[in-house]
């Protein structure tokens, strides 16, 4: 996958997550990226957790080394004059610009699309934000809560008498790069016909409404606003819940008659086939929908995870274990696939990176490549590519441009 | 808006669609949005079970329920629907002909389907030598799982997802849709371009396989790393966050009604605090440095609360958001309609389904600024496309085609089992 994309040249100028997966998802496919982080202290990813040992480093956060793998890493404050002109070279050397700064901001300095096409007519510009470049809410602030909160999927996650809460993890900003870079791909798709570059808005909130499944169409077809009902999840699976087992979770979903039946017959209990098929239309009765969470929750809070799964998986009952990243680490199945991948970083040693899950054939996954340094490549790209004088590097730097 | 789709960017791209439930179908109603022709070729008996998902309430005639679920409707707009039993010979015959003709596979069946009906990669390349193949089964086609079954709404459980959402002291918590299906949609549209880009440059396909689990894992790598590096487990931390605080969901007026705060910085608190008119926890020496504030989390946030329930959740939004605090409504369902900003952007999609009437549904996860995608038409009726794909474009005659229904190669509506 790697030497998919090696004439594409990437300027990644984005801070955080979003932007910088992203851009890593065309350097996966070959492309070159050039990340250009503020002087000084860099991207503030370089601030979040983890870090080895929990000791903060600059270049030692692992979400950043994993985030940023494969790129080369200059220094520009584009706020300074000699900045915007530095800013203004790179951009004429690329084909996707990759940014995420405060709508309006590049506008502001004179930087932005339709100033920066008069060099480069082919250029794609993905812009990321939380809310979108304009709109009431264009100047607003957000992160993973704020967009979990505003996108309706956190509303109906939780349980009735308890605060909602988000997904864990930081998935909006993840799912907003990854929208990015297949926006990006389109957009070079349509650039082969056209010959035309484009700009992209990636609005955070709306790649999060993407996720927004049955809670939309139950409210918008039957006029059900959908409240938080534990891991309880009906409609649209009209069994699907998660259950304590001996050692742990697991939750047990079924949409077929076939499904139900292997599964109350696997819980002792094939009479309840017939209750329940006879309940079964839009909405089961609550005292039939007790008794079956009560005959499956008993049966399964005497088992191990492990066993109850793979039996339940035997029986073609569609389930899943409830997973701590401890589990997934020593997991049989990921391992045998060869996820899990080792990096090893001249400073730190060896670390374990998630892998794509793409597997494709005929070629071994790209391997994880470490982290570029702060401005590890500043005389490099300066120097050599803009044919910067060592002189003006200097006083660059003294400026603090770069 | 009026969407000219001989302007969309992927409109040169065919892609044969075998996909069914949310997964699959997420990834070509993207590409379709943009222009790719996505025929989806659908079975004669045991047809894809969201059609039936979910109808709208009121509708009364149930002639064709198979054309009624909301679910369907939400996942296969701008796609075309054919008919074909895959399992006769005759139906295999002209499924390898539309591929022929075809740039993209996609299937997300579990992973055994596809050998079973000898529609493997292999089979498939013999027409179409530069096809571009993705499956997608839910734990990939290799290793010990690879015939286990799974559905969006339980696999997220084996990629940490739920063992991280919930309150630190209760149990692990279900997302409230299946994330991980359209996680994967996006994945599969993300590989299937730069495939594209990769035949573009060599004339080369690709067989694809990506594992949804695998996928969505990716998309949570930080507390994977976090145990790979420091060998910890993280605990559910409700609507904390490990390094800001206060942060949380506080309960406003009204009857379940929460506004999500959360204060990234020194200059956040401060202003949290100037908003809140309790200049008087700034002069609290407790509170000056965030350790101290994480130490005293509940008592912070019970002082935030006490605030936040005499106000809407609008107002609160507005006056933290006008002094620079990341803050937002926790929108209900009925909300998401009504948002200003949603509705400024044009973002929900209102398509007129000949079966069920007008429905808005989500919309483009990205504007893109000279060809913006988006829904030109609703989700297909069972086997709508039949006549155009058979007869237009693979070149039946009509009278085959009328072969073809009394055969039961294919369908107008679904077919009982004998």
């Amino acid at each position: 996958m790697e030497t998919w994309l090696p004439e594409l040249k990437v300027l990644d100028v984005s801070t955080g997550i979003g932007g910088a997966f992203c851009a890593s998802l065309l350097g996966r496919c070959g492309a070159e990226v050039l990340k250009v982080e503020p002087p000084g202290s860099g991207d503030p990813t370089r601030t979040l957790a983890p870090f080895f040992n929990d000791l903060p480093h600059n270049e030692g956060s692992g979400l950043f080394l994993y985030l940023n793998g494969g790129k080369r890493s200059v220094t520009l404050d584009p706020d300074k004059a000699a900045g915007r002109r530095i800013f203004q070279r790179l951009v004429e050397q690329a084909d996707v610009l990759v940014e995420s700064f405060t709508p309006g901001y590049l506008d502001g300095l004179g930087l932005g699309y339709d100033r920066l096409t008069t060099t480069n007519p082919g250029l794609i510009q993905i812009s990321l934000s939380d809310f979108g470049q304009w709109g009431p809410y264009s100047g607003y602030l957000a992160n993973e809560l704020v967009e979990n909160a505003m996108s309706g999927l956190m509303y109906p996650t939780g349980f009735p008498d308890q605060e909602p809460v988000p997904s864990g993890g930081y998935l909006p900003q993840f799912k907003s790069g990854m929208a990015g870079a297949i926006a990006a791909l389109t957009a070079l798709h349509g650039r082969e016909v056209s010959g035309e570059g484009q700009m992209v808005d990636v609005s955070m909130l709306e790649v999060a409404a993407n996720y927004l499944e049955t809670t939309l169409v139950l409210y918008t077809y039957q006029g059900i606003v959908r409240g938080r009902t534990g891991s309880t999840l009906s409609p649209p699976t009209p069994l699907c819940d998660m259950y304590q087992t001996s050692d742990g979770y697991m939750i047990v979903t079924s949409l077929t008659q076939q499904q139900r039946q292997s599964l109350f017959e696997m819980i002792g209990h094939p009479e309840l086939v017939d209750t329940f098929e006879s309940a079964l239309s839009r909405a089961i009765p609550e005292e039939a929908k007790q008794t079956l969470w009560d005959s499956i929750g008993r049966w399964l809070g005497d088992q191990a995870t492990e066993e109850a799964f793979e039996l339940s998986q035997l029986l073609r009952i569609p389930c899943a274990k409830v997973d701590t990243a401890a589990d997934l680490l020593k997991d049989p199945h990921l391992a045998e696939r060869g996820f899990f991948q080792e990096l090893d970083h001249p400073e730190f040693g060896a670390i374990r990176y998630p892998g794509t899950g793409l597997t494709v054939m005929g070629e071994d996954p790209p391997p994880p490549t470490p982290a570029p340094t702060l401005g590890e490549a500043n005389r490099e790209i300066y120097q050599h590519r803009l044919g910067i004088s060592d002189r003006e590097l200097a006083l660059l730097g003294s400026g603090q441009v770069i | 808006m009026k969407i000219d789709i001989k302007k969309l960017p992927l409109r040169d791209v065919r892609i044969v669609d075998l996909t069914r439930y949310w997964a699959g179908p997420y990834a070509t109603q993207l590409m379709a949005s943009l222009g790719a022709e996505v025929i989806r070729v659908e079975a004669t008996i045991y047809v894809d079970a969201v059609r039936y998902m979910l109808p709208p309430d009121g509708i009364e005639d149930t002639e064709d329920p198979h054309n009624r679920g909301s679910y369907f409707h939400m996942g296969n707009r701008n796609k075309n629907s054919i008919a074909l039993d895959l399992q006769t010979e005759r139906g295999r015959d002209l499924l390898l002909q539309l591929v022929s003709i075809a740039d993209v596979v996609i299937e997300n069946y579990s992973a055994r389907v596809m050998g079973n009906l000898d529609l493997e990669y292999d089979d498939l390349i013999k027409v179409r030598p530069d096809l571009i193949m993705m499956s997608m089964p839910s734990f990939g086609k290799s290793g010990p799982y690879r015939d286990y079954v799974c559905f969006g709404e339980a696999l997220e459980g084996m990629t940490g997802l739920s063992h991280m959402t919930g309150l630190p002291d209760g149990p692990p918590v279900r997302s409230a849709g299946a994330y991980t299906d359209p996680g994967s949609g996006m994945w599969a549209v993300y590989s299937i371009l730069a495939a594209l880009q990769k035949r573009r440059r060599t004339g080369q396909g690709t067989r694809m396989d990506l594992s949804q689990q695998e996928g969505y894992i990716g998309l949570l790598s930080d507390s994977v790393l976090d145990y790979t590096m420091n060998g910890r487990v993280r605990k559910r931390l409700g609507n904390r966050h490990l390094s800001r605080t206060p942060q949380g969901a506080y309960a406003c007026k009204g009857d379940d009604e929460w506004v999500a705060i959360s204060t990234e910085s020194d200059l956040h608190w401060e202003s949290l605090c100037r908003a809140m008119e309790r200049t008087d926890l700034l002069q609290e020496p407790r509170y000056r440095h965030i350790l101290g504030r994480f130490r005293l989390q509940d008592e912070i946030d019970k002082a935030i609360n006490d605030w936040t329930s005499g106000l809407g959740a609008r107002e609160v939004m507005a006056r933290l958001q006008g002094v620079g605090v990341p803050c937002g409504i926790v929108s209900k369902a009925n909300d998401l309609l009504e948002d200003p900003h949603f509705k400024e952007r044009d973002f929900f999609e209102v398509t007129d389904h000949p079966s069920v009437g007008k429905f808005p549904h989500f919309g483009m996860p990205f504007k893109m600024s000279k060809t913006p995608g988006g829904s030109h038409s609703h989700a297909p009726r069972y086997g709508e496309h039949n006549r155009r794909v058979f007869c237009e474009v693979l070149g039946l005659e009509e009278t085959d085609y009328d072969e073809l229904l009394k055969a039961r190669v294919s369908a107008e509506a679904p077919l009982i089992g004998d």
